[in-house]
């Protein structure tokens, strides 16, 4: 889940648990998706004790996530019982609620939404909400008009609306092949944040703007409302705005996450592959950065593992496994770093505390020699990098297939010599 | 664009967004459409994905646990063969393309409702869903049940 939601979702769990909704009750939540997987280790965490997970998906009922069975709804929930709280986080809480108050439950005693995901969703037509709707297209005409300010020759904009660093990668990869096709020479891509910005930067586009998100979200607003203002706003996410059901597709058939900006959003001839960004290679600053910081960091050049055990938009995998991995390289005679940003994300037991600039980091990462992360954004923006790469991947389903089918960095085609594996099958990996 | 035109655009747009959002609330009154109702709005230039739909239909009724399904279309086709697809059609109604765009502008505004259904892969500009049409093997049909019907395991027949 993006930050603001996962702080949304402690909120909820925090409230609900202060009241003592969670006492005596038997505990489900709706979905076994990414942010069911964060909630049932958040409610761990209060030791509020999940009873079980509910879904609708044929593929997930019968297993398990995070050692919680998996059932259907019906059969689990059914008879009523007043004793239940089901927790929902999922941008089908509408449709789930009309399940489960068809078994008898009622939606504020029973049924707690955790997350907001459609803030642009809003059940009124009332002239309030219709005002403040209006207000926000408004806004979105005035960032417009900045924008056209200060790049008034430009024929297109791509707005990146996502903080994510994974998503931004990928939605920015094609975009050269897309200029060239449509004929296009003045074009501005935005981003909503300073990482965002340097993940672009890589693929050396001359024009990078960063805007603020509320302003991003006007933005992308007012580009459906206005018909893109003339069609020169694309926004580079299948899932926004919510206008295109097209992001349903995602993982049925082999579709994969890039897939849908190369096909459906760019209109490019089935084959076409990402770009592989050359970064701030072979330049002065890049290699003084590099020396630098393994100079400072007393690094090893090519005898260096980086580990990358966070991932923002994925549940933590435990601690023990990445002590045990740091173990084995440090037989091997590694120096292991662990990637870290900040107090939330402590060095794995045996390793350094790295962080480096993304501008620099596939040198960084080509001067170590090995990375090893849990796939998340990051893994994206290091792909192309020419080293050793293993990307470990949960066991879990997105949409109609596996979630490492439709992140796959191979299966995207991003880079053909990472080696990818599911954190499940260690033996196959940690050999 | 210049800022002038840009303006009375938006001042066009917002009468007949207005307008759009009375229709709607007298359409959901006059048809008493409830809840668990969904409405297909289907538009003659997606024909061949409504006809797509309907067919499905009665599947995405019984999947999605929906009391009934109203359709409202700007095609004569479509709502001459509507019974014939969906037995227990609540409603059907033929639209003006006028209030159909009107519907649409409401939507490009925010997501105003989740009993509406746009029929449609190309409900905005730069995303066109119909472009996935041949990439991996997608069929038409696979189009119509994933990304409008959000129905991925649909019946594909024996």
């Amino acid at each position: 889940m993006e930050a603001n939601m996962t702080m949304q979702m402690k909120q909820n769990i925090d409230r609900l648990s202060c009241d003592g909704n969670f006492d005596n009750k038997r505990v489900v939540v709706f979905g076994s998706n990414q942010a069911a997987e964060e909630i049932v280790d958040y409610l761990l965490e209060k030791s509020v004790k999940v009873d079980m997970l509910v879904d609708n998906s044929e593929k997930k009922i019968g297993s398990s996530m995070k050692g919680i069975d998996i059932a259907s709804p019906e059969e689990y929930l059914r008879p009523f019982q007043d004793n239940t709280i089901v927790l929902i986080a999922s941008k089908y809480y509408a449709e789930m609620t009309l399940q489960l108050k068809a078994m008898g439950y009622e939606e504020g005693v029973h049924i707690r939404k955790i997350v907001e995901y459609t803030g642009h969703s809003s059940s009124s037509l009332s002239d309030e909400e219709f005002d403040k709707r209006f207000e926000i297209v408004k806004q979105g005409e005035i960032c417009y008009n900045k924008i056209l300010n200060s790049y008034p020759d430009i024929e297109k904009i791509f707005a990146c609306p996502l903080t994510i660093l994974g998503d931004t990668y990928v939605s920015v990869a094609c975009i050269h092949d897309y200029v060239k096709k449509e004929n296009i020479n003045d074009y501005l891509i935005l981003v909503v944040s300073k990482p965002c910005y340097k993940v672009v930067s890589l693929f050396g586009f001359e024009n990078i703007m960063q805007i603020t998100p509320s302003e991003m979200g006007a933005l992308v607003q007012f580009s459906i409302f206005a018909d893109k203002a003339n069609k020169e706003i694309i926004n580079l996410h299948h899932r926004v705005p919510y206008t295109c059901g097209i992001g349903n597709i995602g993982n049925y058939r082999d579709v994969s996450f890039m897939d849908h900006f190369r096909y459906s959003m760019f209109g490019l001839p089935e084959g076409t592959l990402p770009e592989k960004p050359k970064g701030f290679r072979g330049t002065k600053e890049s290699e003084d950065y590099v020396e630098a910081l393994f100079k400072d960091n007393d690094l090893i050049y090519g005898k260096t593992a980086i580990l990358i055990p966070y991932a923002n938009t994925l549940s933590q995998v435990p601690v023990g496994i990445w002590e045990k991995i740091t173990e084995k390289l440090l037989d091997l005679g590694y120096t292991v770093c662990t990637n870290c940003d900040g107090d939330s994300q402590p060095p794995i037991k045996g390793t350094k505390a790295l962080f480096f600039d993304l501008r620099y980091g596939l040198e960084t990462l080509e001067a170590a020699g090995l990375l090893i992360g849990l796939r998340c954004g990051l893994c994206d923006v290091l792909s192309t990098a020419d080293c050793r790469k293993i990307i470990l991947y949960p066991d879990r389903i997105y949409g109609p297939d596996t979630f490492m089918k439709f992140f796959s960095i191979k299966g995207m085609q991003l880079a053909e010599d990472v080696e990818e594996y599911l954190l499940c099958d260690e033996e196959e990996w940690f050999g | 664009m210049e800022k002038k035109e840009l303006e009375n655009i938006l001042n066009d747009e917002i009468r007949k967004i207005d307008a759009a959002r009375r229709d709607w609330l007298e359409y959901c009154a006059r048809h008493n459409v409830d809840d668990n109702d969904r409405v297909l709005l289907i538009l003659d230039r997606d024909e061949k994905y409504g006809y797509l739909v309907l067919k499905h239909a009665e599947e995405y009724i019984q999947k999605k646990n929906l009391s009934g399904l109203h359709i409202m279309t700007n095609s004569k086709e479509i709502l001459n063969v509507a019974e014939q697809y969906v037995k227990g059609l609540k409603s059907k109604e033929m639209c003006s393309d006028g209030h159909i765009e009107g519907l649409l502008k409401l939507n490009h505004l925010y997501k105003f409702t989740n009993q509406l259904i746009i029929c449609s892969l190309q409900n905005v500009e730069d995303v066109d869903g119909t472009r996935f049409e041949g990439v991996h093997g997608i069929s038409a049909e696979d189009l119509a049940c994933t990304a409008i019907l959000d129905m991925p395991d649909y019946f594909r027949g024996e």
